[in-house]
């Protein structure tokens, strides 16, 4: 009787230790959970600190400002799967918003001047990926050069300077709500849910994922890497484009010089959200997480009153803390 | 003259608890150029790394000019006057001939690179060797040819008292191959010691003084090489002597596999590279092993059968059809399918699960847009880990945590379930062990019984005798003779892959 209580205990014990075990080993080993705990401690820490912070008006400002990034961050993901990059993102944000501008201007309907919009992104979109995936040239390159080639059509298009224009829909679509949830928030989580489910649920994800894992035997397994990597970039010419609508649509204007440093942004995200460099790997709620705490840390920091300069430098620090990270669980 | 250079004795050396070398005892004497011979798996290449220091050996001693070296390092080894061409290239791709050529002792003029002097050094070794190579162009734009010639001039740029080649003549040229049969004779009357470690029984006759077998990492004999004939070193490199001809057939193997008639695939007059008129048949539940030396182009018919050159000339039929295949696509798509010879290099995707690795050939059938059937890749997945008895907990652990053998069970598994008709197979049991190599054996024969057609390749040719039904022999890209299985016979095939065969040379005597 002692004998079978006393192996009666320890078997509680071992089970108490497997939980606590278990416990650390899922801390450990997912990336995903740290993530998500370093955001919640994120948002104690700030709401302590200040007492503006923990507010449904500032978590919504939160929100409303990582929708454009957020965007171009989710498609960065999928470029870096691909085992990719792409530079060009900030300039096709400012290219769009230029192109819905001027095409409004001049007299266009709505519909028309979205759908121009949308193709002229969706363009360089193609035109990167020729070059990547026909050309076989780095993609770093290829979206170096398109990077400063489009924020210069931007700039020839609409002469040079900011130009204002006007629409009621796309005012709506910018500082409008639903529900009482501002509209680009919407456009962040729908891009979040489509762009998620293609990259698990589809051939196309899946031979994404391939790619960047092995582009040799995926060509041997008879993937068309051609035009898978021809897709990604199109793919990712299009969700900088709808965030160059949504950015246009804030601030009631096509801008040549927005969206400067748009790419940096994303890739801090995207690295800090745990995606590989290596490409292969890689998660858009990773993401979400990695654009979540650039933007509560930032956010924080004007809370706080921390002058600007200081906000570069904390930047530059997440930057290295995510890559360093990165590289030491490669 | 018979002074020793290098001395080795009883060299012992294991890997997790297997012995590569087991005592084995060799003597290069200065000013002679010496054969080092045997097959694959003999412990050449662990012999190599153990005189480079890359390998701490378990016991032995190692002697250079008869002195005794305790621990020799690769640095010491080259500063001791050793030099080692391996048979996989050591070169800075980004970097110059010449840089290439001098890289360990860039000459230097107050205390900065000469670069003048290191061209003029280079153009000068190049020329001795009238080699057509520029020392000032990068090394990536050379050929496979010339690399290999790049990497014979910076071994012998260092005058090496001892210079070991690994198979340095399997990327030449017969030109080539003259030229460093001139550089071999040319340090050797220098005083240098020359081992020639090759497969290529006709090279090794011609150019040695002094011939050494081993095998299984011992020393089976060593002498002049006016003493040995092809046949006495086959037959010493392989143990099998002619009169044990009944033991090497298995006829009666209970897994033979009997050929239909009907022909899955044929080539006609097929050229690519350096291989010509090559024709063959490959019928359905049929084994059909290629074998060739390294350089022969056994890999190239692969290669071009499954799409993967650009110049491919003659008649390529599939179930009787002519077929024109550009790409890996194309070949998918007439029932094609490839196991390569570097599984992690362009077999498998190490970071995906067993289940993708096996589903996502057959899922190019489908649209990109459409959704992937999990619960029908599910069923499958585990249908084959069941069938072919691959070892995972589960077909969601990723391929990278298995074992060699089951990863490429895995990699089979998804051309079976693609249901190709013809899968090529390169060197398929390479890189795992032995028990592993039998069980992917078994189930190639398994899956040819099944009525699938297979080109095979080994390196081995007591696994080809085993596994194949009919062995074709390649020899400099062509097809030399074909062997049935009741002909099989393990020394007459490797005497015909070294180009030495019993017609061909009746012939040439007329």
């Amino acid at each position: 009787m002692n004998t079978s209580e006393k192996s009666l205990t320890q078997r509680n014990e071992k089970i108490q230790k497997n939980w606590t075990q278990k416990g650390l080993e899922l801390i450990s080993s997912s990336y995903l959970v740290k993530l998500s705990i370093a955001c919640l401690v994120l948002v104690a820490l700030l709401s302590f600190a200040s007492p503006y912070f923990f507010t449904l008006t500032n978590f919504k400002d939160i929100l409303l400002g990582t929708a454009v990034i957020g965007i171009i961050s989710f498609g960065m993901t999928m470029v870096l799967i691909s085992d990719g990059i792409d530079l060009s993102v900030g300039s096709v944000v400012a290219y769009s918003s230029v192109i819905l501008c001027v095409s409004l201007n001049a007299g266009l309907g709505l519909p028309v001047a979205l759908f121009l919009t949308v193709a002229g992104a969706i363009t360089v979109g193609l035109f990167n990926g020729f070059f990547v995936s026909v050309l076989n040239i780095n993609p770093f390159i290829i979206t170096l050069g398109s990077m400063s080639l489009v924020r210069g059509i931007a700039y020839i298009i609409i002469g040079g300077q900011p130009k204002p224009f006007d629409s009621d829909i796309i005012r709506f679509i910018g500082s409008g709500s639903l529900l009482g949830i501002p509209i680009p928030i919407y456009a962040l989580l729908l891009v979040l849910v489509v762009l998620s489910y293609v990259m698990k649920y589809t051939q196309f994800g899946r031979n994404v994922y391939a790619i960047g894992n092995n582009q040799e035997t995926a060509r041997l397994s008879g993937i068309n890497v051609v035009k898978t990597r021809i897709l990604v970039y199109c793919i990712m010419g299009l969700l900088a484009g709808i965030a160059g609508i949504l950015l246009a649509a804030q601030t009631y204007a096509g801008i040549p010089a927005a969206g400067m440093g748009y790419e940096l942004d994303a890739l801090t995200a995207v690295i800090l959200g745990g995606t590989c460099l290596k490409g292969g790997q890689g998660r858009l709620a990773g993401t979400l997480l990695g654009t979540l705490i650039v933007a509560l840390v930032l956010n924080g920091q004007n809370m706080l009153g921390v002058p600007y300069f200081y906000q570069l430098v904390s930047k530059g620090i997440i930057i290295i803390f995510a890559m360093t990270v990165a590289m030491k669980r490669n | 003259m018979n002074q020793s250079a290098l001395r080795i004795s009883n060299i012992v050396k294991s890997f997790n608890g297997i012995k590569a070398l087991k005592g084995l005892t060799l003597n290069f004497n200065k000013g002679e150029i010496i054969g080092l011979v045997g097959s694959n798996g003999a412990g050449k290449s662990t012999l190599l790394n153990v005189i480079w220091g890359a390998y701490a050996p378990d016991s032995g001693e190692l002697y250079i000019d008869g002195e005794r070296i305790e621990k020799i390092t690769p640095t010491k080894a080259q500063e001791l006057g050793i030099s080692i061409i391996f048979q996989h290239r050591r070169l800075m791709p980004y970097m110059t001939v010449a840089e290439n050529i001098f890289i360990d002792n860039m000459p230097k003029k107050k205390g900065v690179i000469d670069y003048k002097k290191m061209r003029t050094d280079a153009k000068e070794l190049l020329d001795v060797l009238n080699l057509d190579i520029d020392c000032n162009i990068k090394v990536e734009r050379l050929s496979a040819e010339e690399k290999q010639l790049v990497e014979i001039v910076k071994a012998y740029s260092k005058q090496p008292k001892v210079l070991l080649m690994d198979e340095p003549t399997t990327a030449l040229r017969q030109g080539d191959v003259e030229r460093l049969f001139e550089l071999m004779n040319t340090l050797k009357s220098q005083g240098s010691s020359v081992v020639f470690i090759s497969h290529r029984l006709k090279e090794v006759m011609e150019i040695c003084d002094r011939i050494s077998i081993i095998r299984d990492g011992g020393n089976v004999s060593e002498g002049e090489k006016l003493d040995y004939s092809p046949d006495r070193i086959v037959e010493e490199m392989s143990g099998i002597t002619a009169t044990d001809f009944e033991h090497q057939r298995d006829v009666t193997d209970s897994s033979f596999s009997k050929a239909s008639q009907e022909v899955l695939l044929s080539a006609s007059s097929l050229s690519v590279d350096n291989c010509q008129d090559i024709e063959f048949a490959l019928h359905k539940g049929e084994i059909l092993g290629f074998a060739g030396l390294g350089g022969s182009g056994v890999e190239n018919i692969f290669e071009a059968l499954y799409g993967l050159k650009t110049h491919v000339d003659g008649d390529i039929k599939i179930d009787g059809v002519d077929v024109e295949i550009h790409s890996p696509i194309d070949a998918i798509s007439y029932g094609l399918g490839f196991v390569s010879e570097d599984r992690q290099l362009n077999g498998e995707f190490l970071e995906l699960s067993v289940k993708d690795n096996i589903c996502i050939p057959k899922g190019q059938k489908k649209r990109l847009y459409s959704v992937i059937n999990r619960k029908e890749e599910t069923l499958a997945s585990k249908g084959f880990i069941e069938k072919l008895n691959i070892k995972t907990d589960s077909e969601e652990q990723l391929i990278k945590n298995l074992s060699g053998g089951n990863q490429q069970k895995a990699i089979i598994a998804k051309w079976l379930h693609l249901q190709s008709k013809v899968i090529l197979m390169c060197e398929p049991t390479a890189g795992i062990d032995v028990a592993a190599k039998s069980d992917v054996n078994k189930l190639i024969q398994q899956i040819a019984l099944e009525g699938k057609g297979i080109l095979y390749t080994s390196s081995y040719i007591t696994e080809l005798m085993h596994v194949s039904d009919r062995i074709i022999v390649v020899y400099q890209g062509r097809i030399i003779k074909v062997f049935s299985r009741a002909e099989y016979d393990h020394n007459k095939i490797y005497l015909a892959m070294n180009g030495i065969n019993e017609q061909i040379g009746a012939k040439h005597e007329h």
